[in-house]
């Protein structure tokens, strides 16, 4: 069998667990030319809109397009920052406020370079990658979401 | 041909997917759209052909793969 280096799995089902992030965070130890590591955690936010709080989001993915996207993303700004690596995740499905719905890790042998590598990431996915948010209010009604820039 | 919907275009059509015969031009893709399903002339959204976004009335050939997508909302 001839060794393939996959393509990273860029969506989950649900919330990010932080014990996912934490297992991520410590799986690093045996990358020992790393001396920065940079994290972006987005949050469903309880937002209270004519009254009425969001309780979740659903989010719904155009998987052969976002696949395609945040890989894009991803070698482009590993390229740029001369990253050592890069990890996303992003949710599809129901996630309720207060869960991790977005996770951008990045890492590099210095900080200066993490810090705008997760910036550019994080701009970049929310703009440029096709995934939709229903916003689920607490008596079940919804609105759909939209990115501010 | 297959048309994919997402976010509020698929609530308004109630459809995931459709199909619209004989389109040659996002122009008449949007046309077709419009007479089909009214409500979608109030919505902003994009066309993307294979899964880039499309340029001012870009040809649409057979085996494109069409999606109708309205504002991202990732994050």
């Amino acid at each position: 069998m001839t060794e393939e280096k996959k393509e990273p799995i860029f969506f989950q089902e649900g919330p990010i667990m932080p014990d996912k992030i934490a297992s991520s965070i410590a799986h690093h130890s045996k990358k020992k030319n790393i001396g920065a590591h940079q994290i972006f955690m987005g949050q469903v936010r309880e937002d209270e809109i004519n009254g009425r709080k969001v309780k979740a989001i659903e989010y719904f993915v155009y998987h052969e397009m976002a696949q395609k996207e945040m890989a894009k993303i991803r070698i482009e700004i590993l390229l740029k920052y001369k990253l050592t690596c890069a990890h996303i995740i992003h949710s599809q499905g129901i996630v309720e406020s207060g869960g991790i719905c977005f996770f951008v890790f990045v890492s590099a042998p210095h900080r200066t370079a993490v810090f705008d590598a997760c910036t550019e990431m994080v701009n970049r996915i929310k703009k440029e990658v096709p995934i939709f948010g229903k916003e689920i209010f607490e008596d079940d009604s919804h609105q759909w979401k939209e990115n501010k820039n | 041909m297959k048309v994919l919907l997402f976010g509020i275009l698929s609530e308004i059509t109630k459809a995931t997917e459709i199909e619209i015969a004989d389109v040659l031009t996002v122009d008449d893709l949007k046309n077709r759209m419009y007479e089909k399903y009214p409500m979608l002339q109030n919505q902003q959204f994009f066309v993307a052909i294979n899964h880039e976004k499309s340029i001012i009335n870009e040809k649409i050939k057979p085996g494109d793969k069409i999606a109708l997508l309205p504002a991202f909302a990732g994050g």
